[in-house]
């Protein structure tokens, strides 16, 4: 028999934990000229009453909500509870419908208990780990808008022609900012998905650029990630293939055509705004491309 | 007085709005939970209305400086009365306001866990 204190939440509490989440990306989605305010004062509007019982009876009733929920989402991932991945279709929409109202505040980071949060459930719903933060690394921006940009070339000889789909996308004149996808002028499966799905992150911004680019262009080149268009409920599996954009006032990714069509990236209600996340797949077991879902969720 | 066994007054009371809670809505709300998860739900829906009232209220003041100051109050110590003075001088409807606002978040939350 599973002791009390280790059984998971039922389904009715995990869904009062998503009205609450729900609740806090409304409250900043409000309050964003506040936000940065509160934030400088650690003022949490969560837990407000909950901070103000005095530390003797903290101990008694241990840390805040949002502390466990992050605690046990921690400890599902450490675990590997097969009873995390019992995600249920109300659960499923909730994940979405937050990722779409995160979507629609500033491009930026996510707080870090939405970042547990949204790792741990879309690492459950696609079957692979899916990262905010990776061995150090974290993305200036994981959520953003994504313009489109044209293919790149593969090797020295590559021309537009050479490509399969969407001419209409054009070629860059130069070759990726991390060198060719071939080696020796071969263009393996591998490298070609690389290039077909591949998105550019803007390295230039990264405060670490000035005093460490050599570093920071060798452990991002060719680094899986997935892109997440919550609006139509596709994540399109990709490499990070290029530096760009050069400006992030208006737009903080570019996306290959491949990955912009293929992701409905720019479908009329996703309006080019994606979450971005890492992929960690060491033993490379994770395939380049769209990924549906809705499909993936009904397949569970 | 209703009889309000689920209903774990300490955590409650630490609100500046604990006066205006519907605790036997409240009760009735934790009742459909297992006993194990009272306590985890009862900080839940704490957190909830947290959010909602100090949104609704934040709505309500015109003035970025008083936003702040009600802020500022909160953090200091959420269970003061200053709050409530605070916001009685800033509109007076204040309490019928905050009464609504957590009957309205009860009821949503309701629905969210059906």
């Amino acid at each position: 028999m599973i002791p009390a204190f280790d059984q998971p939440p039922s389904q009715k509490l995990t869904k009062l934990k998503l009205f609450l989440e729900k609740n806090k990306t409304d409250f900043v989605s409000d309050n964003h000229e506040l936000m940065e305010w509160m934030n400088d004062r650690k003022l949490k509007v969560d837990s407000l009453s909950l901070s103000n019982i005095s530390n003797e009876n903290k101990s008694q009733y241990f840390e805040s909500v949002e502390e466990k929920l992050v605690d046990q989402i921690k400890n599902l991932k450490s675990k590997d509870n097969p009873l995390a991945s019992n995600v249920s279709k109300d659960e499923y929409d909730s994940i979405m419908e937050k990722i779409v109202d995160l979507l629609k505040l500033p491009a930026g980071q996510l707080a870090e208990d939405s970042e547990l949060y949204l790792e741990q459930q879309l690492s459950d719903i696609l079957g692979f780990d899916v990262l905010a933060s990776y061995e150090d690394h974290k993305l200036l921006f994981s959520t953003g808008i994504m313009k489109a940009s044209p293919h790149l070339k593969r090797s020295p000889t590559d021309t537009l022609e050479d490509h399969t789909n969407y001419h209409e996308a054009g070629i860059n004149i130069n070759r990726s900012a991390f060198g060719w996808f071939g080696t020796g002028g071969d263009l393996s499966n591998s490298a070609i998905e690389a290039e077909k799905y591949h998105i550019s992150l803007p390295l230039y911004y990264y405060h670490e650029w000035t005093e460490q680019s050599s570093e920071l262009k060798k452990w991002y080149k060719f680094r899986k990630a997935v892109v997440i268009n919550p609006v139509n409920r596709i994540a399109v599996v990709c490499s990070i293939g290029d530096i760009g954009p050069t400006t992030v006032t208006r737009k903080q990714f570019a996306g290959s055509p491949e990955l912009i069509h293929e992701g409905k990236i720019w479908s009329p209600k996703a309006a080019g705004r994606v979450l971005v996340l890492f992929v960690d797949d060491p033993e490379n077991k994770v395939s380049y491309g769209p990924v549906h879902f809705d499909k993936v969720f009904a397949e569970k | 007085m209703d009889n309000l066994e689920f209903i774990n007054i300490d955590l409650f009371k630490q609100s500046y709005y604990k006066g205006m809670l519907p605790l036997t809505s409240i009760n009735d709300f934790l009742k459909d939970f297992d006993s194990r998860e009272i306590d985890a739900v009862t900080k839940t829906l704490i957190s909830i209305f947290d959010v909602a009232i100090t949104k609704t209220i934040l709505n309500n003041l015109e003035e970025i400086s008083d936003k702040q100051e009600f802020l500022r109050l909160t953090q200091a110590d959420y269970s003061s009365n200053d709050i409530m003075d605070f916001l009685t001088d800033k509109f007076p409807g204040s309490e019928e306001l905050i009464k609504q606002t957590l009957e309205r978040t009860l009821l949503s939350a309701k629905r969210a866990i059906l």
